[in-house]
């Protein structure tokens, strides 16, 4: 039978492109479909951190053994990617148990230093009241010490996009935009494939696949549901609140009023406030944000680090976690274990599905999952996604020559190569072609117009909003106010789109901005939302001409 | 001690303190910032909504557009204010504006409510509607058959004003209304440095560079009917930028509307705050809270500590932008007085922003038009009764209207700016 | 099932106890592992401690609304809406500022009479001249 692909990959998340690299670099023909843009499930959503886990380590020592070494994979292929976030734990005074818990905390993070030294962690320090509070004068509360620990962000957007890339250097197939329907079977229920449809179009079309891996996130379980029932997550819905500028360079973490633990991170130029885990029965393709999550995580914090509540709330992050399903355990305590199914248990051959699972360990889950579909397809290779680096990965240009080289700020120079490594003059030289090529579009980042063009011409971008997770256009505060308008120009005019189209791409960005900013809607914010209208309301007035004649 | 106090230097604040001293009363105003007036695009919206338009196929007159705002939006400021006090409300508040800008080079035409909307070119590209405009951007508009060529000057270094793309937007919004097509003709002009619209307007105000640009323009705009620029020509000079150019390429130039950043709203603020002080308004800063007694408003105090007395008061302090109105911890309040602000809804009592916000931003937001409420001769209310009986409020800081949807923000500040006005110097008039 | 869990806690409990038990016995030969290496690491790495005058100064700079009025003040050439952007980003990053930080300070004045979100751009420009020091460390 002609088939189109070996592989079809259902999933453009963390989950999706790791498998896709992984099978591309073994020689498998693959294609991936995706119904949006990348990273737009859970991998989206995330805390984005490749951590060790060490929270696992009370229960389970070999995952946060396998966590860290991944993580230092993880460094290796995609060093410009990664950024150190220093933790700071401090240890809220309990009375009667005095000295135990910061000696108990000591010991732990002296066991978790082992592991954390294959990501290049920093051995942990024990501190004192006085030297914690030297160190985050901010902190409020009575105190047992604290220590210390480290872990490493990432750009979650950009690493989805980066193992995308790679893949297609090495001839794999990307859709994004594109849905599957339905799957392709015969007459035993071996499942032979897809039927895919671009959104907004009617037309559906097959794929012919010899396996189809349902790397789906949390709408997973909809999607194995095409083949027969047997698969069930429990999905998690996950919040964090989104604060401009980084306001301190090391995380905290504190308890909220259940006792959970709740975060506040750097992330990137962002001040990030988390987590919220609650099982999920509503629509996964309409999440919202409410002001009593809202609440939840700012008390948290604020109790904490009472500067908090002076800070500008800018934005909100929602995302479903596909936590795999497990009865009668707290939210929290299930593992972030991930599973891959083969389907032919299941009565339907030919179709895998990849559970659950966290972004950390995103490598070493498509590693098995790829033996799997290898081994069903008799291919041998073996993995080498941990031995070569993604495109841009091989070297990190120096920040103060590649600004001076270019004629640009430092700060702009270290955020291009922050994002694309040492592809960073080929992104610059962009710049040369046009007398703003170096100007700044988004004032947040800040991103240059090169940037954006670089990103219009040869990073996959369908539409104008693909650009939030490419370069961060509209993401800061200003929510799009300027560098929307100029970002649809650029790509208006790389792509040749008639004005029309134009309004219509800005308006799908500033849509996608306000779902998640809407709760998020006060102090600065409310000022800045009515700027934003004031600024675009041409673009609502269509039609807008008054004909006299 | 002065008769009337406005709190805002806006648009409406403005008026308000014009109207009061056109009647020999003694006018102190309070600003802390600039605010929405300083955002505008360069024009004057009165009235304008979409529906209207669509329904019929004759444009509409302003006059009907006025009207179907008071028929259809009941909490809307002209609805509360009525038919007539709207008219002589916008008609002399118009002309106060007028008279005010005039000597800046920035005054619209005359106003006539029988007039239709114009069809600008905004920079955004396309065209917006506008019941008129400052004096740079008037004399091109596209609702009507525009005879012969038309230039569009784009100037390099400028981000965000493409001639190509406003030419090809325009184009395509005169093909959906049966409008023929204008011809244009694109002329880019290189000043050799990159800047943001305030400041290349500040630049071509030195005389050297305007000189450039005309040396760049001569000869190239023959046979041309008029030339159609971003909003930059000057800032502190820009009518004298401008009609030097018109003068020596003998057509007529005519700015676009602009968006953010924008120079003809800085413009505006600037000539409006210069008005102040020419009319002899006492010019003051922030005011940080307030004294009554007896049930009466006696005095604001600034920032500085000072106390400043008056017979009447009128809020003019603006919306979110410029935080008349905002939303703290669990409320969405007026913030001076703590006024209880309501939506064209009614009452907004709501516990968080996404309940008063719709899901798509191109809908119409309760909380977009949130602001005081006020009774037909402007006073603010509070629980259904008059906050304060020498308190009056114009503006954006009144609730009930949202530009966007009816285009209406400064028809709102003429009118209510002026009857405010007036009303505060009555008030302050009346015998204790 | 549930013995292939608890056999995962055992070893957790077995790992962890004995580093307990480690620690009890080394502790008074090695004592705490003291922040100062560790401060150290992470200063080198430019993510030392924000200056606790850093977090007033966030308060000041946060209500941008990038509008770019500021650039009205001074003279053509000046470029305060940017110059603050960078301020308001993150005051690791006023290396940019930092060259106009005298410039800023004389037009400081202007600016807050005019800018919408009443940013307090004197004492910004304070309190970038007293943490210059360690603000600009890179």
């Amino acid at each position: 039978m002609q088939h189109d692909t070996d592989v079809l990959i259902v999933g453009g998340g963390s989950n999706g492109t790791g498998l896709l690299r992984d099978l591309a670099k073994r020689g498998v023909k693959v294609m991936l479909c995706e119904k949006g843009d990348f990273a737009r499930g859970a991998t989206g959503a995330s805390s984005g951190m490749i951590h060790g886990g060490p929270r696992y380590m009370l229960n389970d020592v070999e995952t946060t053994k396998h966590s860290c070494e991944d993580s230092g994979y993880i460094q290796r292929i995609m060093p410009h990617l990664l950024f150190r976030i220093p933790f700071l734990m401090p240890l809220l005074a309990r009375p009667g148990l005095g000295k135990i818990s910061p000696t108990l905390h000591d010991v732990y993070f002296t066991v978790y230093d082992r592991y954390a030294a294959m990501k290049n962690g920093i051995p942990h320090a024990r501190l004192t009241t006085a030297e914690l509070l030297a160190i985050e004068p901010g902190l409020a509360g009575e105190f047992d010490g604290g220590v210390t620990l480290d872990e490493w962000g990432i750009d979650c957007g950009r690493l989805c996009l980066l193992n995308t890339l790679d893949a297609i250097a090495h001839g794999a197939q990307v859709e994004t935009y594109t849905e599957v329907v339905g799957l392709l079977r015969d007459d035993h229920g071996t499942v032979q494939g897809a039927r895919l449809r671009r959104v907004g179009e009617v037309t559906v079309r097959e794929v012919r696949a010899k396996v189809v891996v349902n790397c789906a996130g949390p709408w997973a379980a909809k999607v194995a549901g095409l083949a027969g029932p047997g698969v069930r997550l429990r999905p998690g819905k996950g919040v964090h609140l989104i604060y401009e500028k980084r306001l301190t360079n090391f995380a905290m973490i504190t308890n909220a009023v259940d006792g959970r633990q709740v975060f506040i991170m750097p992330y990137q130029n962002e001040t990030w406030i988390g987590t919220t885990d609650d099982d999920y029965y509503g629509d996964l393709d309409d999440l919202s944000v409410s002001q009593d999550e809202i609440r939840y995580l700012q008390e948290a914090v604020i109790r904490l680090l009472p500067r908090m509540a002076d800070q500008r709330l800018i934005n909100t992050r929602v995302g479903v976690r596909n936590t795999v399903y497990g009865w009668g355990q707290l939210e929290d305590e299930l593992s972030r274990r991930y599973e891959i199914v083969d389907h032919k248990s299941l009565g339907a051959p030919g179709l895998f599905s990849l559970l659950g699972g966290k972004l950390a360990s995103f490598r070493i889950q498509a590693q098995e999952a790829a033996d799997a579909v290898c081994k069903t397809l008799g291919v041998t290779a073996r993995c080498e996604t941990h031995l070569h680096t993604v495109p841009g990965g091989d070297a990190i240009p120096e920040e103060t020559e590649l600004a001076r080289a270019y004629g640009i700020e430092r700060l702009a120079a270290r955020r291009v190569i922050y994002r694309h490594g040492s592809l960073a003059p080929r992104v610059l030289d962009v710049g040369r072609e046009t007398p703003t090529g170096f100007s700044v579009v988004c004032a947040s980042e800040p991103t240059l117009e090169c940037e954006v063009r670089y990103a219009v011409r040869h990073e996959l971008v369908t539409h104008l909003g693909d650009l939030m997770t490419r370069c961060r256009i509209a993401v800061g505060a200003c929510q799009g106010l300027d560098c929307g308008l100029r970002a649809a120009q650029i790509f208006a005019e790389e792509r040749g789109l008639d004005p029309t189209s134009e309004r219509e791409e800005l308006m799908d960005l500033l849509s996608r901005r306000w779902r998640t900013a809407r709760p998020a809607l006060k102090g600065s914010q409310l000022a800045q939302a009515e700027l934003l209208m004031t600024q675009y309301t041409g673009l609502w007035q269509l039609p807008a001409l008054v004909p006299h004649a | 001690m002065f008769d009337v106090v406005i709190v805002g230097g806006g648009l409406s604040g403005t008026i308000a303190a014009l109207a009061a001293r056109k009647q020999g009363a003694k006018v102190a105003l309070a600003a802390r910032s600039w605010g929405a007036t300083a955002l505008s695009t360069g024009a004057l919206d009165i009235a304008y909504t979409p529906a209207l338009s669509r329904a019929h196929q004759l444009p509409r007159t302003l006059a009907e557009h006025v009207l179907d705002i008071i028929a259809h939006r009941r909490r809307h400021p002209y609805a509360v204010l009525g038919l007539e006090r709207t008219v002589s409300g916008l008609l002399d508040g118009f002309d106060l504006l007028r008279e005010a800008l005039g000597p800046y080079d920035l005054a619209p035409p005359p106003l006539n409510l029988e007039a239709a909307n114009l069809s600008l070119a905004s920079s955004l590209g396309g065209v917006l509607p506008a019941a008129s405009a400052l004096a740079p951007h008037v004399g091109l508009e596209f609702g009507v058959p525009v005879a012969g060529k038309i230039g569009v000057l784009s100037i390099d270094g400028l981000m965000a004003f493409d001639a190509q793309r406003i030419a090809t937007a325009i184009s395509a919004d005169t093909k959906n209304f049966d409008v023929p097509t204008p011809e244009f003709e694109l002329l880019r002009v290189a000043l050799g440095f990159v800047a943001p619209p305030l400041q290349l307007a500040r630049t071509l105000d030195d005389q050297v560079r305007a000189d450039e640009l005309h040396a760049q323009l001569r000869g190239r705009t023959q046979g041309l009917k008029a030339l159609l620029t971003p909003p930059v020509l000057g800032f502190a000079r820009a009518h004298h930028v401008r009609t030097r150019l018109q003068e020596s390429l003998g057509i007529p130039v005519v700015e676009s509307l602009a968006h953010l950043p924008s120079v003809p709203g800085a413009r505006l603020q600037t000539a409006l705050t210069a008005s102040q002080a020419q009319a002899g308004v006492t010019q003051l800063g922030e005011v940080i809270g307030s004294k009554a007694s007896a049930g009466k408003l006696c005095s604001l105090t600034l920032a500085g500590g000072q106390e400043i007395q008056a017979g009447a008061f009128v809020l003019a302090s603006g919306r979110f932008i410029a935080g008349g109105v905002g939303w703290q911890a669990q409320h969405c309040r007026e913030a001076l007085f703590d006024l209880p602000v309501a939506s064209e809804e009614g009452p907004l009592e709501a516990d968080g922003p996404d309940a008063v916000t719709r899901v798509s931003p191109m809908e119409s937001h309760p909380l977009m038009t949130a602001g005081v409420v006020v009774n037909p001769v402007l006073q603010p209310l509070a629980e259904g009764r008059v906050a304060y009986p020498n308190l009056f409020a114009a503006g954006m800081v009144i609730g009930g209207f949202a530009s966007r949807y009816s285009l209406c923000a400064d028809g709102v500040a003429l009118a209510t700016g002026l009857l405010a006005g007036r009303a505060a110097v009555n008030k302050a008039g009346e015998t204790p | 099932m549930s013995s292939y869990l608890s056999m995962r806690q055992l070893n957790a409990l077995w790992v962890l106890g004995w580093a307990l038990v480690r620690h009890i016995i080394t502790y008074p030969f090695v004592g705490r592992r003291v922040p100062g290496p560790w401060l150290k690491r992470i200063a080198a790495e430019s993510l030392g401690a924000v200056p606790k005058d850093a977090w007033g100064m966030f308060a000041c700079t946060s209500g941008c609304l990038t509008c770019g009025l500021c650039d009205v003040v001074g003279t053509a050439t000046d470029r305060p809406s940017q110059w603050l952007a960078g301020i308001a980003r993150h005051p690791g990053d006023s290396s940019l500022a930092l060259a106009q930080l005298q410039r800023l300070e004389i037009l400081a004045p202007e600016i807050e009479r005019l800018c919408p979100a009443r940013l307090k751009v004197s004492t910004v420009v304070a309190l970038v001249r007293a943490n210059h020091g360690m603000l600009a460390v890179r």
